[in-house]
């Protein structure tokens, strides 16, 4: 009675083995894999050695054509739509900047409406980014150009908010950060962290515009902008009037001057940075 | 040439000297009919939708309504109103006279098919003004006339109910993104940032709304 007992514990021991071992073959042919993700061994190069890490990512400036889609923005009494031209300001802004030299992204090149997180998620992907968005207005002087940066509230200090989850956005980082130094931004407060660097890039390029458009503004002025309350990098519109101009084709032969602005301003603030480097001339978070 | 040719031009002439006189004329006429009618429109407009807002505390005083001044900005403008004591009461009378009286049309950033809804002041100074669609649908799209929309409300309430600390804009009784495509009207706009008296209002602080 025994014999066939042992013999049957015998088989399934073996049949368990048999099982087992693959199993465990494939766990150990996982290891080197899973550990090719963290560098554990002081024999593996570091996913990013510092060597690597190019001393200054380049400039980027994203180019929002606002509007789009259903959207039609300001539509003027020629059947002009704020959105087509803004597009075409935008295409053409980004020939002008690529032209000297900087890494341009548009926020949509076509007749699509990304919404304003949307838009504001793109920018956010770039450190060293500038963040400029395209209007024309209903009203105001013909043919004259405003820039406006993002005027900021006061804080919130209302009890529902203590107890509200809101958004984080992660400032742009350039190079590897332990946890423990990322600075979180609240999403629809993004910008506030970049008034400062937001109005002097505004007021550079107003300076500029004003020089070319006779009847514009002398100051940049602030906004309560939906487009710019939730970029992390410094971030302005510029809004030209206007979409009932009689004269179509000056709004739409404005974009080398435009583009020309932008990259002057550009170009101050980066200098500044540059003679700077190490302190927090370009508006980082803080 | 023929002496009938001769008084053929010569009439032509003074036919076309007239015909310039009298259309600078016609001119100035319809753009004078044009503002009398809007006038009219506005006054019979006010009659309808907002009729005035008395109470027993009501005190004539010089009110600071800010309307548009030339371009790209808005300025204040001294009028003689009867203004409450009562905090929500006199913000509900200056955005009245700010919707309905502006001295000329174009100084109008409101527009004139607006309906202040509602209007609340919440204990912490928060003014909540609930105003229709018309503000949102009839305002121009675009940056500098939304600026200037809401402007012309913060600053109407600001300079007139010195309590109020902030304001938050609803239309139709809800949050709106933006207000025309461009000004966020999600988070709240500076008032006082130091209010200067009981913010709330001695009736009970909840508010009233204009119906």
């Amino acid at each position: 009675m025994r014999k066939p007992f042992f013999l049957c514990l015998a088989v399934l021991l073996v049949l368990a083995v048999a099982i087992c071992a693959p199993l465990k073959g494939s766990r150990l042919s996982q290891t080197p894999a899973a550990s090719s993700q963290v560098p554990v061994s002081p024999t593996l190069p570091p996913i990013i050695s510092t060597s690597q890490i190019p001393a200054e990512p380049p400039v980027t400036i994203v180019i929002d054509a606002a509007h789009g889609g259903a959207d039609d923005g300001a539509r003027g009494a020629n059947g002009l739509k704020e959105k087509d031209i803004v597009l075409a300001l935008a295409r053409g802004c980004r020939a002008e900047l690529t032209q000297h030299g900087y890494r341009v992204v548009m926020t949509r090149d076509g007749d699509s409406d990304p919404s304003f997180d949307d838009r504001a998620a793109i920018a956010n992907q770039f450190s060293n980014a500038f963040f400029v968005t395209l209007h024309i207005a209903s009203t105001g002087t013909s043919n004259t150009v405003r820039v406006y940066y993002d005027r900021i509230a006061a804080p919130y200090t209302m009890s529902a908010a203590a107890g509200s989850s809101v958004p984080i956005a992660p400032p742009p980082q350039s190079t590897p950060m332990a946890a423990s130094q990322i600075e979180l931004l609240p999403w629809r407060q993004a910008q506030a962290s970049f008034d400062d660097a937001s109005h002097r890039f505004a007021d550079l390029v107003q300076t500029e515009l004003t020089q070319k458009f006779s009847g514009s503004p002398a100051n940049s002025m602030s906004a309560a902008i939906r487009d710019l309350r939730s970029v992390a990098t410094p971030a302005i519109a510029i809004e030209i009037s206007n979409i009932g101009s009689p004269n179509v084709s000056a709004l739409e032969q404005m974009s080398p001057p435009i583009a020309s602005a932008i990259a002057q301003a550009v170009a101050a603030i980066h200098s500044t940075t540059s003679a700077n480097s190490g302190s927090n001339a370009m508006g980082a978070p803080h | 040439m023929p002496r009938a040719a001769k008084i053929a031009l010569l009439v032509l002439a003074v036919a076309v000297v007239i015909g310039v006189i009298s259309f600078r004329g016609l001119r100035r006429r319809v753009s004078v009919l044009k503002d009398q009618d809007q006038t009219a429109d506005e006054q019979a407009r006010q009659a309808v939708l907002a009729p005035p807002i008395s109470t027993p505390t009501d005190q004539e005083v010089a009110a600071t309504i800010f309307w548009a001044a030339g371009a790209n900005k808005i300025a204040p403008v001294q009028v003689q109103l009867p203004l409450s004591a009562d905090p929500v009461h006199r913000a509900r009378q200056v955005l009245l006279a700010l919707i309905d009286n502006p001295p000329t049309s174009s100084q109008r950033t409101i527009p004139a098919d607006t309906e202040l809804l509602g209007f609340y002041v919440l204990p912490d100074g928060t003014a909540v003004a609930d105003f229709s669609d018309a503000l949102a649908s009839e305002t121009p799209s675009g940056i500098l006339s939304e600026q200037e929309a809401v402007d012309s409300i913060a600053q109407t309430l600001a300079a007139n109910v010195p309590s109020l600390h902030r304001l938050k804009i609803l239309i139709h009784g809800q949050e709106a993104e933006t207000l025309a495509g461009h000004v966020d009207l999600t988070g709240f706009f500076d008032l006082n940032a130091t209010p200067t008296s009981a913010p709330t209002s001695p009736s009970g602080g909840t508010g009233a709304t204009s119906h």
